[in-house]
């Protein structure tokens, strides 16, 4: 079985490295493509999809809010999400330091079942994002802007 | 298994993925393959609105902000900060700072007051506060500030003030001595408020204080600012005026002068009379016994200085001894010029003090000594012969006549003791005429006073009381009132205890034997002139047979001590009231000690002599008291001399617990006495209980020993004695030794004696000896062996057992001996040797051989014949053509020997021969010549030897059992 799994990265590495130019940027989010098996050898192919949005009104000093990622399945057989981290973009303000904007990721475990996301189907799941307090700091420079933020996933065959 | 198409996949693009792991490093499976994926997010950052319209009305200096609020985006507002701005600076206005949010104005707060704002031209803004977020409104309206164009108003005083005090603008001070104070500037303003206080430095000569600006102070409009300390030396200079400007917060000033005045002199005009003394700045004395006035007083009325503070009366009081006054203590103040009544005696100063602001004082006094006390009289009478006195009576005794005197000890803590009035004693019989003493002994406080002598002739009359008066320097007088009383009883209740025996008048006695009792004691009262002694004393004399001899002289004894330790002799105890005019009385007991216990007894019985530990013995028979010597006692004296005797169980020579006494008189035999033990005890008692005794016990048992057993040679012994007869050469011993329930086995002892055996008869036995054990008895002669088992007990009770072995003639070797023939077969020069117990009568072996002491032999040629006989069990026999030979036969065992009956006998070196050897007691048979074929070889064979009865020894006791000769082969 360890050697599947390997066999498996090497491949979705492969197609990381083969398509990053063949992203496709949407308003929801990007979309990866990775190659997969097929009858005539690998091939470049939508695979997963990822969006991200702060629920719960915009992010004040001091106050977690939920993120809610969503998954889309491009493929025609079931996936199951076993990682995703979730970083911060460079904030357009100077003054507003991106390491006072913490986040959560998912990662699955023995007591935390992979997300499964259906043949062509979508799943989400809830993370959370806050700008920190500090008590001692002056953070107005973050005030009205909008923080960027990059997903990745990983998954296997469902 | 079915494959998906990814799996066939997989493996059509093995040579790629097999560069991508060449590259990776990695092994390759195909079953399963993953993904990644990613995308954008984006987070909005919320804010939150500023103030708004900041609105600013200024009033002098003091501005009012107002402004509208701000909603927080979460929660609550940490609070609002305010900030002034002239266009070039910006500074925090209405106490608040951005960066102590303790200075915040609430969030439900949307004014405040900025105070002291200096003149010029501002406005304002406000900043809201979110957590880490901040807001500031726009700019406020513009004001200007130009109000307070006047001064304040400054009041000035002085606090923890040290000989100083203002008064108005003067500050006086008092150069001669050290002194400080402070200064304290209150000042108001109702426009722009206060500000500060200056106090100036003061630079004079013995001066400390420097210059100062106080800003901070008490209150808030009017504010009251206060100085450090103004301090001097003592010889300080006087300053020049010291000026304080007070100051409100635009600088507007106001100043007030201070001019310092030294004032070193206490006020004037002050006058005091006491007891008609005046009193004056040194002080004056006077003296008084009775209620004295304040006869003037006018009190201090001016000061030239700092002015008159008060003008105070005051008394101290201290003690009056000796004529001099203590320590006065604390003061009481008079109020106008009452007169002094009620007081006690002692020193009463009176001082009038006039004191001024800066504490400056003037003062006279006057001290009044006060004697109001009268003196007292300590009265004691001398000689006390006849007479005595206690408390106010003098007991006398009128018969026979006598005299004393009195002396009055005259103790005045004040003036001091003046003289003693003795009166006159006027009764019939009696001499004192009135007399007043003036010179006595001593000084003051206290001096003695005596008088003439008081005299009276045998059974003058009692007289009457008598006053003594007693008077000191000053005229208080003191009386003591004397009573006479006649005194002709002597002391009661007196009571003693010793050796628990009750003194008596008539005396009592009791006895001691360890030298040691206790004394109890009561000691002679006296209802009259009281007891002057109560005496315990000791005598002591020697005690000879309950006698005391003559007492020695009286040694006082103190309290009641214990005694002990006390030799043997008589020792009388007396107690002894004597009262103080010389009555007298006593009672008294003897204790005779005896401490020597009763000697001489003496105790013999059943041949033992008793001791004082014990002796024993035992009985078996009846027995004596052989000698009986009663106690005699040289000192209290014999009282009994007891010889009792006790019995108890014996058993296992142990006697049990003795029972009931039985008083013996005199010296009885003791006889028909069961088994037991019998305990004699002598026993000697003085009269003061000293006791000896000596004692012997006697072991009685009549029951001999039993249990005891043997057997011997298989037969058992008998009291009467058995007998049996060995015929081999040893046999056994059974043995069970006797035992004694009562006073206990002394022995149990076998024993073994020899006597000679002739035929059947045992000759006279010899010494026995002991055998220890049951040993195996062998090896023993012919002969008689009486076997003896006799138990003894300690008493000597014995009985015996005994049984008596005939041991008869045992042949106790035969040995076959291959001669030059063939071994294991029988065949000339072969012998027989046959080796017995004892020495044999020769004829009893050859007819016809004599001489038992001498060797034997038979070698005549022919003579003797030895026959192998063929049979079951090939047999030897043998004979004599000279003699009748009795050897007996020998079955070899075995019919192998021969297969035909042979014939051993033969001429010269050829003939068959028997020898006897007296010293080996051994027969020796050796073969001759064969005659006759069949002889043979056995590799083994046990010979029996089937002795002749014809054998004996010399005293004819005959042969015993056949002889089996050990496996093996043989000739």
């Amino acid at each position: 079985m360890a050697v599947v799994m390997t066999v498996a990265l090497v491949i979705g590495s492969v197609a990381v490295a083969a398509t990053v130019a063949d992203i496709v940027q949407s308003r929801m989010g990007a979309q990866t493509q990775t190659k997969v098996p097929t009858a005539s050898g690998l091939s470049s192919k939508k695979s997963l999809a990822l969006r991200a949005k702060v629920l719960q009104g915009p992010l004040i000093p001091g106050v977690k809010r939920p993120l809610q990622v969503t998954m889309t399945n491009l493929l025609k057989q079931r996936l199951k999400v076993t990682a995703i981290k979730v970083t911060v973009g460079k904030p357009p303000s100077s003054g507003c330091q991106k390491s006072w904007i913490t986040t959560t990721s998912f990662k699955s475990s023995a007591k935390k079942k992979p997300i499964m996301v259906k043949a062509r189907g979508k799943a989400k799941v809830t993370l959370s994002v806050q700008l920190k307090n500090l008590s001692s700091v002056n953070q107005d420079a973050c005030k009205g802007i909008r923080i960027p933020l990059k997903l990745s996933a990983t998954a296997r065959q469902g | 298994m079915a494959q998906t198409p990814l799996v066939m996949a997989a493996r059509r693009v093995l040579p790629i993925v097999g560069l991508t792991l060449l590259l990776s490093g990695v092994g390759v499976a195909l079953a399963f393959w993953s993904t990644t994926g990613s995308g954008d997010g984006a987070g909005s950052i919320g804010t939150i609105d500023a103030p708004t319209g900041v609105a600013v009305t200024p009033t002098y200096s003091t501005v009012a902000v107002t402004w509208g609020a701000t909603t927080p985006p979460d929660g609550v507002l940490n609070g609002y900060v305010v900030s002034r701005s002239d266009g070039a600076a910006t500074v925090d206005a209405c106490g608040t700072n951005l960066g102590a949010p303790g200075s915040y104005i609430p969030s439900g707060t949307l004014t405040c007051t900025d105070t002291s704002v200096p003149n010029g031209t501002y406005t304002y803004t406000v900043t809201a506060v979110f957590r880490s977020w901040t807001a500031t409104s726009n700019a406020s309206n513009v004001i200007s500030v130009s109000g307070d164009p006047n001064s304040p108003s400054q009041s000035v005083a002085m606090t923890a003030a040290t000989n100083a005090y203002l008064g108005g603008a003067s500050l006086f001070f008092r150069s001669v001595a050290a002194g400080s104070f402070q200064l304290t500037s209150t000042v108001a303003d109702g426009e722009s408020g206060p500000a500060s206080a200056t106090f100036p430095a003061v630079s004079a000569s013995g001066w400390t204080h420097s210059a100062e600006t106080v800003t901070s102070g008490t209150g808030t409009n009017p504010t009251t600012y206060t100085s450090s300390t103004f301090s001097w030396t003592p010889g300080a200079s006087t300053p020049s005026a010291l000026s304080i400007v007070g100051r409100d917060v635009v600088e507007n000033t106001v100043t007030t002068a201070l001019n310092f005045v030294p004032d070193n002199t206490g006020p004037i005009g002050g006058a005091l009379t006491v007891n008609g003394v005046a009193a004056s700045g040194a002080g004056t004395i006077s003296t008084a016994r009775v209620a004295f006035p304040i006869t003037a007083r006018t009190d201090y009325n001016a000061d030239a200085g700092a002015g008159i503070a008060s003008s105070t009366l005051t008394r101290e009081s201290a003690t009056f001894a000796g004529g001099v006054c203590g320590s006065f203590g604390s003061s009481v103040s008079i109020t106008g010029n009452p007169n002094q009544t009620g007081l006690t005696t002692g020193c009463y100063r009176y001082t009038l003090t006039g004191t001024d602001n800066l504490g400056n004082a003037s003062s006279v006094s006057t001290v009044v000594r006060y004697d109001v006390t009268a003196p007292t009289q300590a009265v004691t009478l001398t000689p006390t012969v006849g007479a005595s006195m206690t408390g106010s009576n003098i007991y006398i005794r009128t018969t026979p006549a006598g005299s004393f005197t009195l002396t009055s000890a005259v103790s005045d803590g004040q003036t001091g003791p003046a003289s003693v009035l003795f009166p006159a004693v006027t009764t019939a019989g009696w001499t004192h005429p009135v007399q007043t003493v003036t010179t006595g002994a001593g000084s003051a406080p206290t001096i003695s006073y005596t008088s003439s002598t008081y005299s009276w002739t045998t059974g003058a009359g009692t007289p009457g009381a008598t006053t003594l008066t007693a008077a000191d320097v000053i005229g208080n007088t003191g009386s003591t009132v004397l009573t006479f009383v006649r005194d002709t009883t002597v002391p009661v209740t007196g009571a003693m205890t010793v050796n628990g025996t009750a003194a008596s008048a008539a005396g009592s006695a009791s006895f001691n034997r360890t030298g040691a009792f206790a004394i109890a004691r009561t000691d002679y009262t006296d209802a009259g002139s009281g007891i002057a002694s109560s005496v315990l004393t000791l005598e002591q004399a020697t005690l000879t047979n309950n006698v005391c001899g003559t007492y020695g002289g009286p040694t006082t004894l103190a309290g009641a001590p214990a005694q002990s330790g006390l030799a043997t002799g008589c020792y009388r105890y007396r107690l002894t009231g004597t009262d103080k005019v010389g009555n007298t009385t006593n009672r008294s007991t003897v204790v005779k000690v005896d401490r020597e216990l009763p000697v001489t007894g003496a105790l013999t019985v059943n041949g033992t002599t008793a001791n004082a530990v014990g002796t024993t013995s035992f009985a078996r028979v009846d027995f004596p008291i052989d000698v009986r010597t009663d106690w005699s006692d040289v000192a209290s004296g014999i009282n009994t001399s007891t010889l009792v005797r006790t019995q108890a169980t014996l058993t296992g020579n142990t006697c049990g617990t003795f029972g009931t006494a039985t008083t013996l008189t005199g010296s009885p035999a003791q006889t028909a006495l069961a088994t037991n033990c019998y305990r004699y005890v002598l026993t000697g008692t003085d009269r003061a209980g000293n006791a000896a005794s000596v004692t012997t016990i006697v072991k009685r048992d009549v029951t001999n020993p039993v249990t005891g057993a043997l057997t011997v040679n298989g037969v058992a012994a008998s009291a009467a004695g058995s007998t049996s007869t060995s015929n081999i050469s040893s046999f056994a011993i059974a043995r069970t030794d006797y035992t004694d329930a009562n006073s206990g086995l002394a022995s149990s002892t076998l024993t073994r004696s020899f006597a000679t055996l002739t035929g059947a008869t045992c000759g006279t036995f010899d010494v026995p000896v002991t055998l220890t054990g049951a040993p195996a008895q062998s090896g023993l002669v012919v002969g008689c062996y009486r076997y003896t088992l006799t138990g003894t007990d300690n008493a000597g009770n014995a009985v015996s057992l005994s049984t008596t072995v005939s041991q008869r003639l045992v042949i106790t070797g035969v040995t076959t001996v291959n001669g030059p023939g063939i071994a294991g077969r029988v065949d000339a020069g072969d012998r027989v040797d046959i080796t017995f117990s004892d020495a044999l009568a020769v004829s009893s072996i050859c007819s016809t051989w004599t001489g038992n002491g001498s060797n034997q032999t038979l070698t005549a040629d022919n003579d003797v014949s030895v026959i192998m006989t063929n049979a079951a069990a090939d047999t030897l026999t043998f004979s004599s053509a000279s003699c009748t030979l009795n050897v007996g036969s020998l079955s070899l065992a075995s019919t192998g020997y021969t297969t035909a009956n042979v014939t051993f006998r033969g001429a010269g070196a050829g003939a068959s021969t028997v020898t006897w050897n007296v010293a080996t007691r051994t027969l020796s048979i050796t073969l001759g010549t064969a005659s006759g074929a069949g002889a043979a070889t056995v590799a083994s064979s046990t010979p029996v030897l089937t002795p002749s009865g014809g054998l004996t020894d010399p005293n004819g006791v005959g042969i015993g059992a056949n002889f089996t000769l050990p496996a093996g082969i043989k000739f």
